[in-house]
This record gives C-alpha cells, structure tokens and sequence, in this order.
C-alpha cells in the first residue's frame, strides 16, 4: 500500500481533468448513439460506463502497485501482445475490410490498443536499460528500431495504417528524451518523409482512397468522402456555442456516420459549438502538460520514459482524431481518448493514466 | 531538458488544431450552419392537377381524375399483424390477401407499398380521420389523365409524355421539371401552359434516409385552367362509330363563328394509353400501326382535293367572265389536246353542259375548257383566293399548309415548262395541288357564307370566361356569281342524277360536293365536302375517306348519316 507521504504526490488534478473528460465523453455519447442505442435496444452508454468504471478501478491497482513490477514483466506483456497481434491475422474477425478484432469467450477486444502500452513499457525498460552507456548510442537505436517495428509490421498488415503511426512517434518522443542525437532525429524525419511516396505502393485501395479523398472530399461526396463532409458540416454548423445537447441536427437526423466511436468529436462542435471543444482542448492539454510535469520531477529514468511515451501516445491521438473530424486528416481511425465508444480503447487510456499517476506518485515531492 | 521539447511540440500543435477549430467553427460557421440546414431540409413536390378540356355542352374530354392510392409504409409497420388484421377490418379485405399484395409490391423499406390503387374517396378519408390508428398507412392522391371521349376525340385532345431534353431546356424558364408529362399533340400541346398547374411541395426536415422527420411548410398545389372547346364529344363518338376505323377524317363547323363541332381523324388511339402505367403495352402496336392512329389527318394529311376544287374553278371563271351560268361544253367523254387525251369519268360522255349540270354530275370536260379560258394563273389564282396553299391557323399544333402549283414553280422544282395539260389536271383538282380536309372544308364555308371567313377554332372558353378568337373576314367574293355555283352544289345531292344523291336526307336541302382523287397505290380517295341547310347554311363539312372508292359512294354515305345526327342534335 501507498505510504501518506505517497498519496501526496497523487496528483488530483490530472486525475480529475481525466473525469471531466470522461464526463463530457460520456453525454456526447448518449446523444451520439441515442438513436441506435433506441434502434438496436442496446445501451452504449452503459457499456461504455461500465469499461470506464472498470477501467478506473484498473488504474487505481495500477497506482497502488509499483510500475517497476511491469517493467520487470515488460518482454513477457511485449511478447505476449505480440503473439495476440500474430492471431488477429490468423483468426481474427474482419470489419470494414481490416482485421483487427478477437473474439475471446463473447468479448470482441483490439491487441493493437493493447500493444501501444506493452510497446511503451518494453521500449522504456529498454532505453532505461541502455542509459548507462554514453557513446555507445548505436546498440539502443538498433534495439530500440526492433521492439517498434515488430509491433508496427504486425499492425500494418492488418492493415490499419494509423494505429502503426502511433508506434512509431512514440517512440521517436521516447528517443528524443532518452538522448538521442538531433541530428539522428532530423534524418529520421526525412526518411520517413522521402519513404512516404513510396508508401503509395504498399497500401490497399481503400486506404488510396482514403487518401485521395483526403486531399479533395468532393472527389466522392456520397462515398469515402461523405463522412469527412458531413463531419465538416456538423464541427461548423456548432459556431460559438453549438444547437445544445441532443439537438445538433447532422447527428440526431443519422448525418454522421461513425459518430458514436472516431467521429464523436464532431458531436461536440456540432451541439456544444467552439465553447464545447475549446473546454475539451483545454482539458487535454492540461492533461498533457500534468503527465509531462511529472515525467520531469521523477528522478527514476524508467518512469520518465514510461509518462513520455504514454503521453505522447494520448496526444498523438487526440491530434490526429480532431484534425481527422475537421477534415484536415486523412481518415485513418484513431480515436480520441477518454471519448469514443470502445471497450479496449477506453482501457488502454485509463491503464496509460494509472501507470502514468504511478510514476507521480512515486516521484519526490518537496 | 529533452522533455520541454515534447511539451513545445504537443503544445504547438494542439495550438496549431485550436487555430482550425476557430475557423472551422467560428470564421466559417454560418456557411456551415447553412449547409447544415439544407441538408436537412426536402422540398417533396405535390403534383397539381391538370385542367379538364370539356366540350360545348361541359362534358369533359379529357380531365384529372383524383384517385387515392393505400400505401403502407415498410419502415414504419411496426407492429405487421395488428395493422394487418386492422386494415382488413376496414377495408373488408382477407388479411392473406392484404399480405400478398404486401410481399409481391414490396419494393424497399423507404418506398410505400401500394396496397389498393383506386380507394373509394369517403374511405381515403376516414382513413385520413383515424391516422393514429394506422400509423404506417399513407393515403396518397394521385391525379391521374382521363379521356373519357376515348379514340372518338384522341385527334382532338392530343395526349401527354415525359418532356423531352430539348422541351425541358425550351420550357424550364416556365417552372417545367423532368418529371413533368407535357402535351405532346392537340389541344393538350396547344394549350399546355394553361392547362398545366402549379405544382404545390411539402417542406419536411429528413434524417440521413430521407425519411420524414418533421413537417415544416406546405405549399398546395394549383389546379390547372380549364378549357371549353366547341366540340360535340356525342357528335364525335357517333361519326367515329360510322367510320368503322377505315382511314378517314371528318370535320364540320358552324359556318359563322368558325367553331369545330366535330374534328375526327380515323383511326384514332386512345389517349390514355399515354399516362395509364398499366397499359404501357398497347403504345408500341399504336405506334407501329399502318393505318397510322396517331397522324391527325384533318389538318395534317396533303392529298389532292380532286372534283371538289371544281366548285372553286366554276366561280372563278364566272367571276372572270370566261363563262356564263348559261356556257355550255360538249361532253363527248374525252378532250383531245395535241397528241394527249383527257378523259371525262364518264366514258359516254355528259352530252351539253353548263356550270350547274357539269357540278351536279362532276363533269371533267366543262372544267377541262373553264381551266383552258382561265390559264394556269387563273386557275392558282382561284386556289389562293380560297386560301389553299396556307394553313388555316385552327388552335392545333403542327397544321400542314398544302400547296398550290404555278409555272414558276414547276420550272424551277420539276426542270420541266408549263405545258395546258398541267393545267387541265390543275382545274379538276389533281396533279401538284395538296390540301388537307379542313382546308377544303373552310373553302366550301366560304361559298355558303358568300365570302365571309371566320377563324377555325376549337377553344370557346378559357377558366370560364371566353376565349379571344380573331373576328371573321371577307374575302371578297361576289355574291352573284357565289349563287350560281351553289345552285350546282345543292343539285349534286338533290338531284337524281347528282354524284353526291347518296348523301340526301328527307326534308333537309344539302349543298356538296363529291370528288375522287388518284392515289399513288391502291383505290383513289374518296370525298364530300359542303354546308347545310343549302339555303340557310348553319354547318360546313368534310368528309375524307383514303382509299374510299368514287366519292359518291361511301364517303357521300357517311354525310348523309351525319346529317341525320346533326338535325337530332340540333344543329342544323
């Protein structure tokens, strides 16, 4: 158990701007799906509240228990997400053309959202490992490349092109802070982006056109490109203060597809306005800065990558998803923390908070 | 440390995405809010119905009849068995038989099922008042084109389609949309802006589906102008019956206002094959007749006018002086000029003839010499003083003008001159010259009303109010001359010796004249054209048979039983 001295370093306010999150998340979804939900006779909303309950019970274990036991068991969770990710490919079930899901006993879960927290941890044992050898960068670049790419390689061929993105930034941020050369970094990036084109050939058609559509949604208005515009018309539509909860016509008159899971944001913009998603904004960003506020205090080299990592992974997300639902993104389905609809999503954000309170708590506070 | 860098990097962006909100939402949200609304808002057009075209005495020959159609809405049958079993309470329907119709019609969940195509109104209404209780019924009014003349008035009304792409790109200033019939012939072409309504729309908010989910304005539809035509439609139906479907045209007018009582070309179709989607498979045989039903034959069928033109040539060689009413010519049965001989149809010849007797027996000889006396120019001089060669400008669309052949003409079209024998053919009404029936008919008008020419037309009154028709005009003949030709007209039927005797009815004087002209193929067409009573001449005819035979016989026939009907009907 925690000591008192422990519990101080508890940091509340990260805490609860993860609740308030959650909160907003939760009435945007009883909106969102309140019509399918209606439809189906099936609750989202209680579902979702139930993986969010569970998931906070789960990060509070993950804040009592010290995290250098996970570092300890990081290979094992690493090598086990990985031989789940190997059976998405072997008997997974495919939805909208990508396999992605695993039937296990009734419960549908994703290994991939998994494998972003086991890739952090086994990436963070790794660097932390290496941390004391100046000079001798080469070896943990080479280790760090390996324990990222099995992982990404594995997601693409899923395909799910997005998911394999978040890979490979956080571990570039977790490299960054690590101690990797600037200049390593730089040639990285123009790596990647000189690969990018080439890129092109590797995707599947749906992806291409994605992508096409990304660059011009009018291409196909009642195809790939209707979410986009409808998104679009719902974020505008809100202005500055939105049509007010369940009333946002784009949502409640079925506009949105995907609205309940990676397009719940726009249900923000569209019934709480440019109010509702700059509070959201806020949040996150609060968010944010508490976990890398912490990352900076912890004196424990292991915990600094761990927060990193976890964070940049959550920050990446949010990013990505609301340039995603604004139309300034491809549509590569990465949802937003703490607010779309999903049971593995939602614990991987709330297991990422745990560890990341775990590392606050044990850090030195004056 | 390498951990602000992060920071900066996560706070840039984020800061970078806020920018976008802002504009996305704030800069640009009222256009959105716009797209938003028109996204969710559906104009549902409600059609209006067309105005009804009645006859003289109000009963219509063509009109928008409102049926109500029971349609059950797939997505909102909620509950099968209950409507089921309370529609077929309702309706004294089989509950399977409701169910069969259901499954067999069934054609996606948003489109409505049409269970019963023509409800009985005072049902469609009480559905209507119980609406709660039969939520996924929909009545809908549908209106729907009748002709109820049938065939018998199909020349006349004309008939709908689907506008075409050239009609639209002519007719979308005028509110016209693709979906929209538009007359395609008769008086639904002529008059179509009038009859045509405006059509009315529901504004309703939709969701995603395009189902309903609210109302939010209505606009109702506006039922087209009525027209009132001067035709008979009993008149029509009993003249059509006569014709038996022979190729034939008919048409009679009142000699002094110019209105059509009766325009009847045969065979004919009915129009609402045109609009009744059940009946699609009789439009290809009507189409493809022989006998061609959809050609209008009274204004648009060119034929030569044969003897009858001779009533035309006697006036005006005696307006020109080159005969008297007392000249008479030897009828031997053939007139020799050059190396060519010109036959009387009378082989044995007519004997002595003068004006009265060579058009009571339509002699050629007397007509052959009067063409002679008058010229060529004479002779197209007397066809354009009756105003053949143009059309008679009657209120239907597509009129054929005929032609009237002169030297010039021949010259240049033929590359051969002139010669007296063109105009000897010329002056019994064959060769080049074309008319159509109701150009005939208008000439023979002309002599009963010793000259005064009135419009041809159909419409008499616009929404009730009377439609404005052009008053009528001289053509300037001269009465004594008029009445010397009308004695010989009115002998071709009174006389037992007339071409036309077959036409005569007990106690009713009628003035004619027969005449045969060659077809290319086949039988010569058969004529009759004149006006009655002879002496008080209220009503004008013509009567076309193609292929008739001598016009004495079947065509001389037909005017006389129409005669017949015209006197019960009073109009005579």
């Amino acid at each position: 158990m925690l000591t008192r001295r422990e519990w101080r370093g508890f940091d509340r306010l990260f805490f609860l701007a993860t609740v308030a999150l959650l909160a907003i998340g939760l009435l945007a979804l009883y909106s969102a799906a309140f019509q399918k939900s209606q439809m189906l006779g099936v609750s989202f909303l209680n579902r979702q509240l139930t993986w969010a309950i569970l998931g906070c019970a789960l990060a509070v274990v993950l804040v009592v228990i010290d995290y250098h036991r996970w570092l300890e068991w990081a290979y094992l969770l690493y090598g086990f997400n990985l031989i789940l990710l190997l059976l998405v490919l072997v008997i997974g079930t495919t939805r909208g053309g990508a396999q992605r899901w695993l039937m296990i006993g009734g419960l549908t879960i994703q290994p991939s959202e998994f494998a972003k927290i086991t890739t952090v941890l086994a990436i963070a044992r790794f660097l932390g490992e290496h941390k004391e050898m100046p000079g001798q960068r080469f070896i943990p670049l080479i280790g760090t490349l390996i324990l990222v790419g099995m992982p990404m390689s594995l997601v693409l061929m899923q395909p799910n092109l997005g998911t394999a993105s978040v890979f490979f930034v956080m571990a570039l941020a977790m490299g960054v802070v690590w101690g990797l050369p600037g200049r390593w970094i730089v040639a990285a990036l123009l790596l990647l982006a000189c690969l990018a084109p080439m890129g092109w050939f590797f995707i599947e058609g749906y992806q291409k056109s994605r992508l096409m559509v990304f660059m011009n949604p009018n291409l196909d208005p009642l195809g790939a490109g209707y979410t986009v515009i409808q998104s679009r018309i719902a974020m505008g539509s809100g202005f500055w203060m939105g049509k007010g909860w369940m009333s946002g016509t784009q949502n409640q008159l079925n506009f949105l597809p995907e609205r309940h899971t990676d397009f719940i944001f726009s249900i923000v913009g569209e019934e709480w306005g440019f109010f509702g998603t700059t509070v959201c904004f806020a949040l996150f960003l609060f968010l944010f800065s508490r976990g890398l506020r912490m990352a900076e205090q912890t004196r424990d080299p292991y915990g600094r990558l761990l927060i990193v990592g976890l964070v940049t992974m959550l920050a990446y997300h949010t990013m990505v998803n609301v340039g995603m639902v604004l139309g300034m993104m491809p549509v590569v389905g990465l949802p937003l923390p703490f607010m779309s609809y999903g049971g593995s999503w939602m614990m991987t954000c709330l297991v990422s908070c745990g560890i990341i309170l775990s590392v606050g708590v044990r850090r030195p506070v004056f | 440390m390498r951990i602000r860098i992060v920071e900066r990097v996560i706070w840039g962006l984020m800061a970078l995405l806020w920018a976008a909100l802002f504009m996305t939402q704030v800069a640009h949200g009222p256009e959105y809010r716009d797209k938003a609304e028109r996204n969710r808002t559906r104009l549902i057009p409600l059609p209006a119905a067309r105005g009804s075209i009645l006859d003289r005495n109000g009963v219509p020959i063509a009109e928008d009849h409102i049926r109500f159609e029971l349609t059950v809405l797939p997505q909102e049958l909620r509950d099968p068995q209950k409507t089921w079993t309370a529609l077929s309470q309702a309706l004294g329907i089989p509950e399977q038989e409701l169910i069969r119709r259901y499954k067999k019609r069934f054609q996606a969940r948003f489109s409505p099922v049409t269970i019963i195509e023509d409800l009985r109104p005072e049902a469609a209404f009480l559905f209507e008042e119980e609406r709660e209780k039969f939520p996924a019924v929909l009545i809908r009014p549908v209106p729907e084109r009748v002709y109820p003349s049938g065939p018998a008035s199909g020349a006349v009304t004309g008939y709908l389609g689907l506008i075409t792409a050239n009609e639209l790109t002519q007719l979308k200033p005028y509110g016209y949309t693709f979906r929209d019939r538009v007359g395609k012939d008769g008086l639904e072409q002529q008059y179509d802006a009038l009859l045509r309504g405006t059509d009315g729309g529901l504004y309703v908010e939709v969701n995603a589906q395009g189902k309903i989910a609210q109302q939010m304005g209505f606009k109702s539809p506006e039922r087209g102008k009525s027209i009132t035509v001067s035709i008979d439609s009993r008149l029509q139906e009993l003249i059509y019956r006569l014709l038996e479907n022979d190729r034939a045209a008919v048409a009679v007018m009142n000699c002094a206002s110019g209105e059509m009582l009766a325009l009847i070309s045969s065979p004919s179709f009915d129009p609402s094959i045109f609009v009744d989607t059940t009946r699609d498979d009789e439009i290809n045989p009507i189409l493809h007749n022989e006998d061609r039903p959809m050609f209008n034959r009274v204004i648009r069928g060119l034929v030569p006018p044969g003897s009858t033109f001779k009533a035309a040539v006697a006036y005006e060689g005696l307006k020109e002086g080159k005969i008297e009413s007392s000249t008479a010519f030897e009828c031997t049965g053939t007139v020799r000029l050059g190396n060519a001989v010109f036959r009387c149809w009378e082989a044995k010849g007519h004997g002595p003839q003068m004006v009265a007797d060579a058009l009571e027996h339509s002699c050629n000889t007397f007509f052959y010499q009067t063409g002679r006396r008058l010229g060529s120019e004479g002779v197209a001089r007397a066809a354009r003083l009756f105003r053949l060669g143009q059309a008679t400008g009657i209120d239907l669309p597509r009129e054929a003008k005929g032609f009237v052949p002169d030297p010039a003409w021949l010259r240049k079209s033929q590359g051969h001159t002139w010669r007296e024998g063109d105009t000897l053919s010329f002056a019994i009404g064959q060769g080049a010259l074309l008319t159509t029936p109701l150009q005939m008919l208008t000439l023979f008008n002309a002599l009963a009303t010793n000259g005064i020419w009135p419009q041809p037309h159909l419409v008499k009154m616009v929404d009730g109010r009377p439609a404005e028709i052009a008053g009528p005009v001289s053509i300037g003949l001269q009465i004594s001359e008029v009445d010397k030709v009308k004695i010989g007209l009115e002998r071709v039927v009174s006389s037992d010796t007339g071409t036309g005797r077959l036409a005569r009815v007990p106690g009713l004087a009628i003035a004619a004249k027969t005449g045969t002209a060659q077809a290319a193929t086949g039988a010569s067409h058969a004529w009759i054209c004149g006006y009655a009573p002879a002496r008080d001449p209220k009503i004008s005819f013509v009567i076309f048979v193609e292929h008739g035979g001598k016009g004495g016989v079947r065509a001389a026939k037909v005017a006389g039983q129409m005669m017949v009907y015209l006197r019960e009907m009073g109009y005579l």
